[in-house]
């Protein structure tokens, strides 16, 4: 067999592993956009104890304060996009209020993104207790959309 | 000089708006004489460190302070909060304080009628003498509202009355709060705060068919809490408790709501947060939480959604 023929076979024979690659685990399944969208939220909870340590005193160290308040807002910009229709069940802790209020929702999610640009602001003053009092904000903001459309423990 | 430093150092690390008048509490205790006025700046902090605000208080629907209509949604029923502002018709204006010394530590009105045991009157009765006094002197110069009380919605026979005084005579006995020498001040200063004042375990531990908390589970969380919640277990076991929880662990979230993952604490322990720990001095923060570590450790899990989460993660 002639070189250019057997590359192009192996070229055909690699795309058609890759479609059926991705046809056998289908992209987008509900249970792994569930996954990813908790796995942002875990996040959140990351960067807010980090922020925490250096409020509490824990920590000396504020060189990565608006690393941590950046990623906050970054996971929550793009947070609403992970609730598509057909998320809405198996593991789950979002309530069904998620789909049936979107606007109530959305303004939750803006509510935090506000408060988390605020967090970004004050992590610049290198002022203690202006980050604590914008860490204070910040958390009312997530209870603020987990009370309505989060599962209870 | 003394107080405001104390202030200065409050302001930061309670992170709290109403920290004022957390520090002039402080600044009343640390005085000899107590002046009226100052018997109800101690008053307005003990309302808050009792949570009698988040019960007496319809806050989901722009209430007005203290007057009352909040419901409670219990097993037995939904109960609505009566309204407790000195307003001679509609709340407690005609009272006096013998009546409502027997109110909160006999769970009896001045008409004789006995109280449901979801007015907390059993932890209540742990309350000093002098710390009701200050709450009364509190609860009169409160701005006065015409709210009328709501009738309880109770399934039979708890809706009949006197079945509260079968209940009592079954299960109520009154607690005086006695200082335990072999302790340190700030461990009997927690105590007196979580089993009187904070009525913690009104939430925090589990319940018989009768609605009687069981002692020998104190503080180990159940499933059926208020609401229908899952309460967690909070004495210092560390698999199902919060045994691996520090000190600091502990004051942060009564100070911020904040749990050590940084997720925030929900469902009606927000509201406890909100409304009353909060509201605290960073002293009784922490004696509260010196309490609760030395508390015996019990095996109790109250399963949570994100354990369910965990033990998939781990089968998977
Ligand atoms: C607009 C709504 C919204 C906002 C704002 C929000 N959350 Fe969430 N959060 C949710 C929902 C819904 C879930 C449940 C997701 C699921 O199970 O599918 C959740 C789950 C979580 C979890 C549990 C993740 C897991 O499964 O282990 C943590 C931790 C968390 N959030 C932290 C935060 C923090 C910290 C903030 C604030 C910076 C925040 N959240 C802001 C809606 C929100
Ligand atoms: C867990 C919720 C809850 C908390 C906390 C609570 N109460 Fe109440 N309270 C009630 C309920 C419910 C009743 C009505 C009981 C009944 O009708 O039998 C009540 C009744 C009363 C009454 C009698 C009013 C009347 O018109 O007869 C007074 C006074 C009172 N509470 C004061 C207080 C004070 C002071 C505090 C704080 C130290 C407090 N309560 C905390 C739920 C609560
Ligand atoms: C009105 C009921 C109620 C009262 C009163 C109450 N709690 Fe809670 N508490 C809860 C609930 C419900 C949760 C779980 C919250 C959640 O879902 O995030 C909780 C959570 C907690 C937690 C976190 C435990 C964990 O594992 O996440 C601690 C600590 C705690 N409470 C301490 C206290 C203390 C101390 C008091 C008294 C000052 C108190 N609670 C009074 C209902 C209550």
């Amino acid at each position: 067999m002639a070189a250019p023929i057997k590359h192009i076979l192996t070229a055909i024979a690699t795309v058609c592993t890759i479609i059926s690659l991705s046809t056998a685990h289908a992209a987008d399944e509900p249970e792994n956009i569930i996954k990813f969208r908790q796995n942002v939220m875990k996040g959140n909870g990351a960067h807010i104890t980090n922020i925490a340590a250096v409020v509490k005193g824990q920590v000396t160290t504020t060189a990565n304060l608006a690393a941590d308040a950046q990623a906050i807002a970054d996971g929550l910009e793009n947070f609403g996009k992970l609730f598509p229709t057909g998320t809405e069940g198996g593991k789950t802790n979002a309530l069904a209020k998620v789909w049936d209020d979107r606007a109530g929702f959305d303004k939750a999610l803006a509510d935090a993104q506000d408060a988390a640009e605020n967090m970004i602001g004050a992590a610049a003053s290198n002022d203690i207790a202006t980050i604590g009092k914008a860490l204070g904000a910040l958390g009312k903001s997530c209870g603020g959309c987990h009370k309505p459309y989060r599962k209870k423990m | 000089m003394l107080c405001s430093s104390v202030a200065f150092r409050d302001a930061r690390r309670t992170l709290t708006t109403t920290v004022t008048l957390a520090i002039f509490s402080f600044c009343a205790f640390a005085s000899e004489n107590t002046s009226s006025a100052e018997r109800v700046s101690r008053g307005a902090y003990l309302l808050h460190a009792a949570g009698c605000v988040a019960c007496h208080t319809d806050y989901e629907h722009g209430g007005t302070l203290l007057a009352g209509g909040r419901a409670l949604k219990t097993p037995f029923g939904t109960f609505y909060t009566p309204n407790i502002t000195a307003d001679p018709k509609y709340g407690i204006g005609n009272w006096n304080k013998h009546d409502f010394i027997t109110a909160m530590t006999r769970g009896v009105s001045p008409d004789g009628t006995h109280y449901y045991p979801v007015f907390p009157y059993t932890a209540y009765s742990g309350i000093t003498a002098d710390d009701l006094s200050d709450l009364w002197a509190y609860l009169r110069t409160v701005p006065l509202s015409r709210a009328p009380n709501r009738k309880h919605d109770v399934k039979f026979p708890f809706s009949i009355r006197l079945a509260n005084w079968a209940w009592k005579l079954m299960f109520f006995r009154p607690v005086t709060h006695r200082t335990e020498s072999t302790h340190s001040p700030e461990w009997n200063r927690g105590s007196y705060l979580v089993t009187a004042l904070g009525h913690c375990s009104e939430c925090h531990t589990p319940r018989n068919l009768l609605g009687a908390t069981k002692s020998k589970y104190a503080y180990a969380g159940t499933k059926q809490g208020p609401d229908g919640e899952k309460v967690p277990n909070i004495t210092p076991d560390r698999e199902t408790g919060i045994g691996d929880w520090s000190q600091s662990d502990i004051t942060w979230l009564l100070q911020t709501g904040f749990l050590p993952d940084g997720d925030v604490v929900g469902s009606s322990m927000a509201d406890v947060v909100e409304h009353s720990t909060s509201h605290l001095t960073v002293d009784d923060q922490s004696a509260i939480a010196i309490y609760l570590q030395s508390l015996i450790p019990i095996h109790n899990s109250v399963q949570t959604n994100k354990e369910a989460e965990q033990s998939d993660v781990d089968n998977w």
